[in-house]
């Protein structure tokens, strides 16, 4: 028998449903929905708060619709409301952290894709022992090693520095960078660096040449891992700056800790806002990269 | 048949040069992060287990007080308090977050229409600061301003809820707040590894006749296990380390009732005056986690065995 | 192109002992396959050779160099990974030049060194893929394009053809031995596929367990395997093995095949070799094909227990005074299952093996040859 012969079914029809299966879907969608909205009710409300006035807040309550829109929050958020009695806005503190976050992703993640390289494909001594240690610093909770860095950095000139902080966090970064790297390369096929030896590539051109090449997932989990978490990060943050250089972090809680009344709710809904950006965008740009590369080994 | 050669043959060979030089560049590279780490894990820890041994106080002195600071630690209400916190707090948000990142995975895992939309808004809470989660939650809980004023707005004037201006349920405003933020985090992991899972097992469970709920009861999630594992270890460290949320959320009150052994130790350090103490406070931090971890990874290695071994 | 000399290589893993004591002399210009079962060590010869592995023990020689401590880039040799191993973010382009490049070859030569591996693949319309959008067959041509390019002293070929599909294989082991015979590489290849080893090569080398068990071109390794491992492992089906003793007397030997009706094969006075086992046992190897429906040759009663056939043979299961025997015969020959049928033993053909030692014993005019190879072993 030939195709032209057979008689074509149609193939776009769908198995009807049965009343519960419907009604199955339905709730099945009505708790997803409701989830959603708890989840969204947060930055939702924060939103709407951002851009109500500060009269509508104080008569009807921290949840409602805005009568008038105004970006005016937005303006005193940024340069003008006072934070720890100095009336600059979130400005120098969002700069601030963007200053030390960027390098100290950067950095943290072009060490930690090396460092995978390393201690996966070149014939390394005792790469097991090196990588327990790197897994400890991860897993080690910062409170026991808060002292000692204070110290150690008051000693290097560093303490309360944008510099200070971002050696802090490049040093511990590393350690995550590292694990992430390793966990990814491992899976790399060991053929293709054997390959490029024969072809007489060393260790760093068969890096750049064949290793980085290959690494976008892993380089994209680091960097939205590295950033969003130095960018996050607040028990550092708060120990390590003064009031030459505070990170954003520090500065909403100075702003929280100053609760003198209602009247700036609307301006730091909007400086809340603004500290929560940059990882947002971060998020939507790379999220599904992050969660694909995350389940792919990052964590194992 | 040639004869073994003398043990002295298989010393390794030597090397030319230019092989030996090319063999020590990984080890240059990894140096600095060794160098680093070392410092960090080894050096520091010890120095801080040092520091707790001392009479500091506000500046660090290196004598030998013995266990005095622990000894002070256990007779303060705020570490003890602190303790029972993380303990309560411990447990419920990683069982909370477990439970209902794992329902929403499996109700994601359904064949959803607007999936991606739907696990970006699930998603987002986890890029958010603790800072940040922490201010949002207290603005909305505020009895005078919050989610109180507002249903009392809509005309319902008996409605009181107080709960992080209780001292019995402050505790479980972070709860609420903490939930909010991982809940999302755990059902997307657990969503890929369940995407990861074999159809071909759950075709034959289904041609078994077990209903849904038993196929993912008894095949789907025990095949994603290390992913569980992995969550479980993620979320232990975000309990641990619980702090900033707190402070947002709270100031660690009302008095101390929702105080935290991370609040506890940057307290000491940097507030009280009591380094000593703060680090002997963070000593036991450490302890507590080796204390918990050791039984997750008992867990973890028992079950790769018992896998191995059934394969 | 160079010989290499492969001198009492030995490899060590902590106490397990992957190689002992390889020699191995490959003349310029010759084709040698490496094949054994897996675990038997020759990946890790490869490896050595290649330089991807130190050696515990023993010195490599590639023409007049010694290689035995030189990084794989300094050997000048080129590999063909069984997994191809192309680099996936570089063009079919990139991949056949990046050797090139490492070794700052000017870019117009690389060009013209690309153009003409490409010609000689027949792959000029894919140099600007990626090796995702090639398929198996196009991908084992690039790999080999890439080693090809650099003009090595020696090539080296770890199972090439193993993933690819049957029909495809085949074609490819054609394309490689004519390739072979214009270029005349010097050529280690390493193949678990012994259709493969005795189809490509000048010689084989047969390995077990770390040793070589023989090496010769692939008519000795089949007719006159040196003990029963390559007895065993070369040809399909399988060479049958019967445990027999040996009587009578000089000049007129018999083999007894032992058990409840104990059936003698004569040998009458071309087996002399045999005579200082009078009284003992041997280990009779008789190849499938030497068991034959009709002709000369000792008769030998058999049931017929399954029959297969394969298309240009018929395979025949039989059983013979309690002794299992797999014949091949003609196509067209069909005995029905469960008759009694008589076969003609190729006697002559039959290899005996010593059951103590394993080895072969050999016949008189073949002594001289199995000599010298021992000599050469030894040396």
């Amino acid at each position: 028998m030939t195709v032209a012969d057979t008689h074509i079914p149609d193939l776009t029809r769908r198995k009807p449903r049965s009343a519960g299966q419907i009604a199955g879907r339905v709730a099945l969608y009505a708790v997803l929905l409701v989830m959603a909205g708890f989840v969204l009710m947060p930055l939702a409300v924060i939103a709407l708060n951002s851009v109500r006035v500060n009269e509508d807040i104080l008569r009807e309550s921290f949840i409602g619709w805005p009568t008038r829109l105004t970006l005016e929050n937005w303006g005193t958020a940024w340069s003008t409301a006072c934070i720890n009695a100095s009336c600059t806005g979130v400005k120098p503190y969002f700069w601030a952290s963007m200053l030390m976050v960027v390098p100290a992703t950067v950095i943290s993640t072009a060490v930690g894709l090396l460092n995978g390289f390393a201690l996966t494909k070149w014939r390394m001594p005792c790469a097991d022992v090196i990588f327990v240690c790197i897994t400890i610093g991860v897993f080690l909770p910062p409170q026991v090693v808060l002292l000692p860095w204070a110290i150690a950095l008051s000693w290097l000139g560093l303490a309360k520095s944008l510099t200070g902080l971002a050696l802090v966090h490049i040093i511990q970064g590393t350690c995550f960078t590292t694990l992430f790297c390793r966990n990814y390369m491992i899976n790399l096929p060991d053929d293709l660096i054997r390959a490029a030896q024969i072809d007489g590539a060393g260790f760093f051109r068969t890096f750049w040449r064949i290793v980085l090449p290959l690494s976008p997932p892993i380089i994209i989990v680091t960097v939205i891992w590295q950033f969003t978490f130095i960018w996050n990060e607040f028990l550092f943050a708060v120990t390590f700056s003064s009031s030459d250089f505070r990170p954003i972090t520090a500065a909403l809680m100075s702003l929280n800790a100053d609760d003198t009344g209602v009247s700036e709710y609307g301006f730091g809904s909007a400086a809340v806002l603004i500290a929560a950006i940059p990882p947002l965008v971060i998020y939507f740009l790379g999220g599904r990269y992050f969660v694909r590369g995350l389940t792919q080994g990052a964590v194992k | 048949m040639p004869s073994a050669p003398h043990a002295a043959d298989f010393r390794p060979r030597p090397k030319s040069r230019a092989r030996r030089i090319s063999e020590l560049v990984p080890l240059a590279v990894l140096l600095p992060t060794l160098i680093t780490t070392g410092i960090y894990i080894f050096v520091f820890v010890i120095w801080n287990i040092y520091l707790s041994l001392t009479s500091s106080t506000l500046l660090p002195v290196y004598d030998f007080a013995g266990f005095d600071a622990y000894t002070r630690l256990w007779r303060n209400p705020r570490w003890t308090t602190g303790v029972w916190n993380l303990a309560l707090f411990g447990l419920l948000y990683i069982g909370l977050t477990t439970l209902v990142g794992v329902v929403l995975a499996i109700l994601m895992d359904q064949k959803v229409r607007g999936e991606n939309l739907l696990r970006s808004i699930f998603l987002y809470p986890i890029a958010i600061s603790f800072v940040v989660t922490g201010t949002t939650w207290q603005w909305i809980l505020n009895p005078s301003t919050g989610l109180e004023a507002f249903v009392k707005q809509l005309g319902w004037q008996g409605f009181e809820m107080g709960l992080i201006t209780s001292r019995e349920t402050a505790i479980y405003a972070v709860v609420i707040a903490a939930v909010w933020h991982a809940a999302g985090f755990v059902m997307v992991m657990v969503l890929a590894a369940l995407r990861g899972v074999e159809r071909d097992l759950v075709k034959a469970g289904q041609i078994d006749g077990a209903p849904m709920l038993r196929i993912y009861r008894r095949i789907v999630l025990p095949a994603i296990w290390p992913v569980l594992i992995s969550v479980l270890i993620i979320l232990l460290q975000f309990a641990i380390k619980t702090f900033d949320l707190v402070l947002a959320l709270t100031h660690g009150g009302p008095g101390i009732s929702t105080t935290f052994p991370a609040i506890f130790v940057y307290d000491r350090l940097f507030a009280a005056g009591e380094l000593a103490q703060g680090a002997a406070a963070a000593v036991w931090m450490l302890i507590g986690l080796v204390v918990v971890f050791l039984p997750v990874l008992a867990l973890n290695w028992a079950l790769k065995r018992r896998k191995g071994g059934a394969a | 192109m160079a010989s290499l000399s492969i001198e009492t290589i030995w490899k060590a893993y902590g106490d397990v002992i992957a190689l002992r004591d390889i020699n191995l002399e490959i003349a310029d210009g010759e084709f040698v396959v490496l094949v054994g079962p897996s675990g038997c060590g020759k990946s890790t010869l490869l490896s050595i050779i290649a330089g991807l592995e130190d050696t515990s023990h023993g010195a490599l020689h590639l023409g007049a160099r010694d290689v035995t401590d030189l990084s794989p880039k300094d050997r000048n040799i080129a590999l063909v990974f069984q997994s191809y191993a192309l680099y996936p973010t570089m063009t079919v382009r990139q991949n056949i030049t990046f050797g090139l490049e490492n070794r700052r070859v000017p870019r117009d030569e690389q060009a013209r060194a690309v153009a003409e591996v490409a010609k000689l693949l027949q792959i000029e319309p894919l140099l600007d893929r990626k090796p995702a959008q090639l398929s198996g067959g196009q991908r084992q041509r690039v790999a080999m394009g890439r080693a090809l390019v650099r003009d090595p002293d020696l090539f080296l070929f770890d199972e090439p053809l193993s993933n690819l599909d049957a029909k495809l294989r085949v074609e490819m082991r054609t394309e490689m031995k004519k390739l072979h015979k214009r270029l005349g590489q010097t050529i280690v290849y390493v193949t678990h596929d012994q259709v493969e080893a005795m189809t490509l090569s000048d010689r084989i080398v047969v390995m077990n367990g770390g040793e070589i068990q023989q090496v010769a071109d692939p008519d000795t390794i089949y007719r006159k395997p040196a003990n029963l491992f390559v007895a065993g492992f070369i040809g399909s089906p399988a060479m049958n093995f019967l445990d027999v003793e040996i009587t009578g007397r000089p000049g007129e030997l018999s083999a007894v095949l032992p058990g409840p009706s104990p059936v003698t094969l004569p040998l009458g006075a071309t087996r002399d070799e045999l005579t200082p086992y009078l009284g003992r046992r041997v280990t009779l190897g008789i190849r499938p094909e030497h068991l034959r429906p009709g002709g000369d040759g000792l008769p030998l009663d058999c049931t017929v227990e399954v029959v297969e056939p394969t298309g240009p043979d018929t395979m025949l299961v039989l059983d013979m005074a309690g002794h299992a025997l797999v014949a091949v015969t003609p196509a067209e020959y069909r005995p029905a299952e469960d008759s009694r049928i008589t076969l003609a033993l190729q006697i002559d053909e039959a290899s005996v093996f010593d059951p103590e030692t394993g080895r072969r014993i050999a016949r008189a005019e073949e002594g001289a040859a199995v000599e010298t190879l021992a000599a050469r072993r030894r040396a």
